[in-house]
């Protein structure tokens, strides 16, 4: 979840993509490199110290999106978000923001957060990375999605062997449950949810 | 069990060989308890649209008004709207509104209000609220303009419903 220090490495494994859509054929559910550029690293600055907070998403020049967790949950002094090149040994933009607006309905409890969205303005705007286009249809189950961040490829289920070592990493998965599932908390009418198995679906994003 | 995903991580999906942000990583959950690794479940864009195009101030919210009685009306506007709140004036060239206190019911997809006549003529709008800070920040916030609806007036003698008094966005 939430990695204490993470620290930058470049990617180093990878396959190389020269098109999107000759790849949208090949591999349906694999994503590009420019599909992971604005897919970057949050940080908190705590006691002086820049420390990983997760992953962001610029969604616009002056917007990017995260939990209401990633705030929430632990006192900080400022905030920041970091974009960094496929390969990661470069820095493609930094910038602190000035205003957090954590959704209303994003609550306290670890176990269910319920609206747990935030949007973050940036202090300036990003322009030399394409922001993502946000879904406006119809959500569906079954639908198979693509993961990209600093998620930890470690075993599954088993707090002790967690690694999150600041890799951008992708997987895949079909979802295994939707929102409205009574399984779910308070029904969770906002979740879907899926298994990003480990480590098959796993792979390090592509370089360019 | 599945690989634990980070906070805040996308979700993309492919739409014409577009990949869009579908939706981010919330937590994980398996049998009933919240865990490292398992199932990680993912709130869904679709649910924060306006949500999200509201706060970045592309999405306006509307105001509406109907009467209930002759000395009672019910004002409403979307529960998305959740960086506005609802202010009054008897004038509605005035720069001075008054914030509405009563604190409206939502039901999760809108918020609403009962107000009851004080005057002959009433004005209510929704005004965009400076931006916040969190937690133990104390952030200066965007320098952008805070826009508002366009006001809706009540003339409680002929309780007129939903008249739109043009003003700025």
């Amino acid at each position: 979840m939430l990695s204490a220090a993470m620290v930058f490495a470049p990617v180093s494994r990878g396959e190389v993509f020269s098109d999107a859509a000759a790849l949208a054929d090949a591999q349906p559910f694999a994503a590009t490199n420019e599909c992971f550029l604005p897919v970057g690293a949050f940080g908190l600055l705590q006691s002086g110290s820049w420390n990983a907070a997760g992953t962001v998403e610029l969604i616009d020049q002056n917007w990017s999106l995260l939990t209401g967790h990633q705030v929430n949950s632990q006192p900080f002094d400022a905030v920041r978000i970091t974009f960094r090149s496929p390969a990661g040994n470069s820095i493609l933009a930094r910038v602190r923001a000035d205003a957090i607006y954590v959704h209303p309905g994003c609550s306290d409890g670890f176990y269910d957060w319920g609206d747990d969205i935030t949007l973050l303005h940036l202090a300036a705007p990003i322009a030399n990375i394409t922001p993502v286009v946000r879904f406006r249809g119809v959500d569906v189950r079954g639908t198979t999605y693509c993961a990209g961040g600093f998620g930890c490829p470690g075993v599954a289920g088993l707090v002790t062997n967690l690694v999150y070592d600041g890799v951008k990493r992708a997987g895949m998965s079909v979802s295994d449950c939707f929102g409205g599932d009574s399984a779910l908390p308070g029904q969770g009418r906002q979740y879907v949810g899926a298994e990003f198995d480990n480590p098959g679906s796993w792979r390090a994003i592509p370089r360019e | 069990m599945g690989s634990p995903l980070d906070s805040g991580e996308p979700w993309f999906q492919n739409v014409n060989r577009q990949w869009q942000l579908a939706a981010i990583s919330t937590g994980v959950y398996i049998e009933g308890n919240w865990v490292l690794g398992s199932l990680t479940l993912a709130l869904r864009i679709t649910r924060y649209n306006d949500w999200i195009d509201c706060v970045m101030g592309t999405l306006v919210p509307a105001l509406s008004i109907e009467s209930v009685d002759s000395a009672t009306a019910r004002i409403e506007w979307p529960s998305w709207a959740t960086v506005y709140s609802l202010q009054t004036s008897c004038d509605v060239a005035s720069t001075n509104w008054t914030a509405v206190t009563t604190q409206p019911t939502d039901d999760g997809t809108n918020k609403w209000v009962f107000v009851t006549q004080s005057v002959p003529t009433q004005f209510w709008r929704l005004a965009r609220q400076p931006p916040p800070g969190a937690s133990s920040t104390t952030l200066s916030g965007p320098a952008n303009a805070l826009p508002t609806s366009k006001a809706v007036v009540l003339l409680w003698n002929d309780l007129l419903p939903s008249v739109l008094v043009p003003e700025s966005e």
